[in-house]
């Protein structure tokens, strides 16, 4: 063949080459990171419990964070945009004020892992959840809002 | 006077496959095939998952690596966004057989003008001779030390029978390569199935039943008869399939 073939894989067998193919996406995914991560702060200015939530759930949340506020509980809320890129910022930021987050979740808990690793396990995490297609409703999140601020379910 | 020579459709590189593996040989027939068929430069392979994943290092063509089991249709994208040039997939029993099987079934229904190269060696060769929906009834592989029970892992898979009870492909032959009169049965199959694409005719698969020495644990010799004795027994050779020839039976 005159032209040089051209040969389309992802298939890359000599170690030397992969380990440098490796490096160069994990820059690329570290620059995701830091360029892409997006969140809602609710409410977060001096909140004391944070409640973690997103999509439907952080709907329903937002309710609970509403209500927990007139009964005077200084909560808010943070709601990932993105969940890869998660947004660690706003949670690294919000440990100068909140002492306990709640994950509002429809699954057995699966946020919850990335809310400890964000903030480094130096506060206490609870889950709140529904699931197989079920919803919290604002009264079940404002209970374990409530909780929390009754120094209970830690 | 040159007696012998490499297919210029061969790449110059060493290949990878183990001593007395029947791979190279289907290789080497397709090689020949671009070559006399004139159609190196508008050739595209598309290589499989499996030994042969490598392929696109071997064919001197344009080589695409499909994952695993989906090399029709990845041949479908590229033969229907490019039907000027010659398509072809080369595939292994796990790859066509198991993962792949809604593909092959498929892309032979609809006729995609494909040519599809189907290397039959009864069992997983590159992951280490694990039990193929290929192997025979009683087969010893690394999954079925006591032989293959078909009452726990049912029947082999025959892709000629099953996709002859379509209407959709053009042309399906089985052949083998465990000596020079079956290399040249293969080489004329190969070469009709590649001829049908260029005169626009739809899906030709040759399944050609190969050896796999290493997983077989035999040497390369007992492999080629065990081809003889135990293979071709459960997949007779023969023309499966072929349209054009019945159309003519009609008009006669
Ligand atoms: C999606 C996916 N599943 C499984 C594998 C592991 N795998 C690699 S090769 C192979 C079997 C290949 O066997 P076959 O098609 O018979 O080819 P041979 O190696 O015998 O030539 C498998 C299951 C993979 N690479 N990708
Ligand atoms: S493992 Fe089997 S199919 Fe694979 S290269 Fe070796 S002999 Fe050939």
């Amino acid at each position: 063949m005159e032209r040089k073939r051209n040969i389309i894989n992802s298939l890359s067998l000599v170690p030397e080459e992969l380990e440098q193919f490796n490096f160069a996406r994990y820059e690329k995914y570290a620059e995701i990171e830091r360029t892409e991560a997006r969140a809602e702060e609710y409410r977060m200015e001096d909140a004391e419990i944070c409640v973690a939530a997103f999509g439907i759930a952080s709907r329903v949340s937002r309710n609970a964070v509403d209500a927990a506020r007139e009964m005077g509980i200084k909560v808010g809320l943070i709601r990932p945009i993105t969940l890869w890129p998660f947004p660690v910022d706003p949670f690294k930021r919000s440990l100068s004020t909140v002492k306990k987050y709640i994950s509002v979740e429809l699954n057995m808990g699966q946020m919850i892992e990335d809310v400890r690793l964000a903030t480094e396990c130096r506060r206490p995490v609870t889950l709140c959840n529904r699931a197989g297609g079920m919803i919290p409703t604002p009264e079940q999140v404002l209970e374990a809002i409530k909780a929390a601020a009754n120094g209970g379910e830690q | 006077m040159v007696v012998f020579k490499k297919p210029h459709a061969l790449s110059d590189v060493p290949l990878h496959y183990c001593p007395g593996c029947t791979h190279g040989i289907v290789h080497r027939l397709v090689a020949e095939v671009i070559d006399e068929l004139g159609i190196e430069g508008k050739t595209i392979g598309i290589a499989p998952v499996g030994c042969s994943v490598m392929a696109y290092n071997y064919f001197e063509c344009d080589m695409i690596e499909a994952a695993h089991g989906r090399a029709p249709a990845v041949a479908t994208g590229v033969k229907r966004a490019n039907p000027d040039n010659i398509v072809f997939t080369y595939q292994g029993d796990g790859d066509l057989a198991s993962i792949g099987t809604a593909e092959t079934v498929h892309s032979a229904a609809r006729n995609e003008n494909i040519t599809v190269i189907f290397i039959n060696n009864a069992i997983y060769g590159m992951t280490g001779g694990q039990m193929a929906p290929t192997s025979l009834p009683g087969q010893v592989t690394q999954t079925s030390p006591y032989g293959r029970d078909v009452n726990l892992c049912g029947y082999p898979v025959k892709i000629c029978e099953m996709l002859a009870q379509l209407d959709g492909p053009e042309y399906l032959e089985r052949v083998t390569v465990n000596n020079v009169k079956q290399i040249k049965n293969a080489k004329r199959a190969i070469k009709k199935a590649f001829q049908n694409q260029i005169d626009g005719k739809g899906f030709s698969l040759i399944e050609v039943i190969s050896s796999c020495p290493t997983n077989w644990g035999m040497t390369p010799q007992a492999a080629l008869k065990w081809i003889d004795e135990k293979m071709i027994p459960y997949y007779p050779l023969g023309v499966y399939k072929d349209r054009s020839a019945e159309k003519k039976e009609d008009k006669q």
